[in-house]
């Protein structure tokens, strides 16, 4: 496959929506709108806007990238099934990108550190996390797998000379007791961006490799206190 | 000649399908996850979320590749947008705005149950007048049991419907009891096949004026009830455990099942005598159950009216019957598209 010069990316992971237009390595025009949980009218008239207008137009587009969380079911599915249908078409090839990854590129942007932990509420008294490191090139990589813990232990995986950060702050602060007084947690919610999404899909696309699936990360099973053996979900 | 795309995705069956202008079927592509929800005895909502998420866009090319046709060749997308299980609607509509903004081409919203109708005139036997005729349609199946009144030049009206359980979930909730297995309807059948219907007595369910909804506009002696019927069911059948009761399941599967079938057949029957249909319809998934069919059919012939079955293929949930029903002319269009909302409680109107 060639490298892609044109790569539109789409998170729906969390509470702020974000779409964004990559072409030839520059970001050309990228959208965020705040979205209430499973009302999607938001995210379609904002991407309507972003592959219609000027001169853009989904045939141009050479791959499709998706955020796949962890974050919110229903946005996760909302976004896959969108992009999926965008690419038929042209059966042009879709990508799936943590979109945890993208908040920790958004944290290392603005803070000179090189460990963090991403989270969120995973609900039924739990936390998703990720920890990440700072590369050579200076975006995020993720140390081990997304995992889950109890929501009263999320503050005790900062690591020292860290930082925490999360697209909800507020919501999981309340959650789980946290402050950001001693600067261990950003102090407001950081977005996952989709100018970090359709990066990371191009530099997945240049490196001429299968690209990763575009399945949302699930770290809960399907039914509450049952391992859920087919969906291959990380280990918690 | 206009090519519709069907999109399903209300329960557990993902579905699409691809069906030209006057109703012929192109394709009908249904992956069924019968298997995953086994496991739990039901429906899981999240899990059918999943499925149908992993599964449908590969379903809507597959529906577009047996068709031998072209994204650009299709006019329009349909898609259920209620009711349903919401976190599965939600997929399905997603990929269907998606498609209709990519394409260019109107999106319809189509209420589930209007697809069931549909596929009732997709019987051999329906004919072009049948569409504006009177008729009286029982639609059954695990989330919903109604009769509806159509043609005349009306919209279709609710004129019967289940205060609880569908016919469908009881049958599934009896097999549980029973030990028969999930999904339960067709279980149930295949033992009721060897048993005695007459062994045993089950209530039918009447209703009464104060049961139904204020402002309802619904007769009590048209509507449904099975949690009773099921209630009775677990009882007798704990009892003549505890007593140590010789048990013959066929026997209670046959007489289950034909309470089920006289309570729907009764209703219908009241309601033939009180809206005098040139035909009675009858669709669903419960609808491929044979005595069903068998007692909607002598219900007709009692009345004197024609009997118009969805065929088998089409009792199921699937996208034909969703893309038949736009162009049918049994949806609205979404204009525009990114403003269509699920619903996953959308009534019928009375």
């Amino acid at each position: 496959m060639m490298p892609p010069r044109t790569i539109v990316a789409l998170d729906l992971s969390a509470p702020i929506g974000s779409a964004a237009w990559l072409e030839r390595g520059e970001i050309v025009a990228e959208v965020e709108w705040s979205q209430p949980p499973r009302d999607n009218r938001a995210a379609f008239d904002h991407l309507r806007a972003l592959l219609f207008s000027d001169g853009r137009h989904p045939d141009r587009v050479d791959l499709w990238a998706v955020g796949r969380g962890p974050g919110s079911y229903s946005g996760l599915r909302i976004a896959l099934a969108a992009i999926r249908m965008f690419a038929a078409p042209l059966a042009r090839p879709t990508v799936g990108v943590d979109s945890g990854l993208a908040i920790a590129d958004e944290l290392l942007m603005r803070l000179p550190v090189d460990a963090a932990v991403v989270a969120g509420d995973a609900r039924r008294g739990l936390a998703w996390y990720g920890r990440v490191r700072r590369t050579d090139a200076g975006d995020a990589e993720l140390c081990g797998t997304w995992s889950l813990c109890p929501i009263g232990e999320l503050d005790s995986k900062v690591p020292p000379a860290g930082c925490g950060a999360s697209a909800e702050w507020s919501r999981l602060a309340l959650a789980a007791g946290l402050s950001a007084v001693d600067g261990r947690w950003w102090p407001e919610d950081l977005v996952p961006r989709a100018r970090h999404l359709a990066r990371r899909a191009e530099m997945l696309g240049r490196d001429g490799g299968p690209l990763p699936p575009a399945n949302p990360i699930y770290l809960q099973p399907p039914v509450a206190g049952v391992a859920d053996a087919r969906s291959g979900a990380p280990e918690a | 000649m206009a090519l519709m795309l069907g999109i399903e995705t209300s329960c557990d069956e993902t579905a699409a399908a691809v069906v030209e202008t006057g109703g012929r079927i192109r394709s009908n592509v249904i992956y069924s996850q019968i298997v995953h929800h086994a496991p739990y005895g039901g429906v899981v909502p999240e899990v059918a979320a999943r499925l149908h998420a992993e599964r449908l866009p590969d379903l809507i090319e597959e529906a577009l590749r047996r068709a031998a046709v072209e994204w650009g060749d299709l006019a329009g997308v349909a898609v259920t947008s209620g009711p349903g299980l919401a976190t599965s609607l939600l997929v399905g509509v997603a990929a269907g705005k998606a498609l209709a903004l990519r394409l260019g081409r109107p999106l319809w919203s189509v209420h589930h149950l209007m697809g069931h109708l549909e596929s009732v005139f997709h019987d051999p036997a329906a004919t072009v007048e049948d569409r504006v005729a009177r008729g009286v349609v029982l639609l059954v199946s695990g989330g919903h049991t109604c009769m509806v009144r159509v043609g005349g030049g009306s919209e279709p009206q609710l004129i019967g419907t289940t205060l609880d359980d569908a016919a469908g979930e009881a049958l599934d909730k009896a097999a549980r009891i029973l030990g028969l297995g999930y999904p339960g309807g067709p279980a149930m059948e295949a033992a009721a096949r060897e048993g005695n219907p007459t062994a045993m007595e089950f209530p039918r369910g009447g209703m009464e004026e104060g049961d139904l909804p204020p402002g309802s506009g619904l007769r009590p002696d048209l509507c449904f009830s099975f949690s009773g019927l099921k209630t009775s069911l677990l009882y007798r059948h704990r009892e003549a455990v505890r007593c140590g009761r010789v048990l013959r399941v066929a026997d209670w599967a046959a007489s289950y099942q034909e309470a089920v079938v006289d309570a729907l057949a009764l209703r219908v029957r009241r309601a033939v005598e009180e809206v005098r249909p040139a035909f009675l319809g009858l669709g669903g998934g419960v609808a491929r159950n044979e005595r069903l069919r068998g007692r909607i059919a002598e219900e007709a012939a009692r009345a004197g009216c024609r009997c118009l079955v969805a065929p088998p293929e089409l009792c199921t949930d699937n996208g034909a019957m969703i893309a038949a029903a736009a162009l049918a002319g049994r949806g609205t269009i979404a204009d525009p598209p990114e403003a269509l909302e699920i619903r996953p409680n959308w009534p019928l109107r009375g």
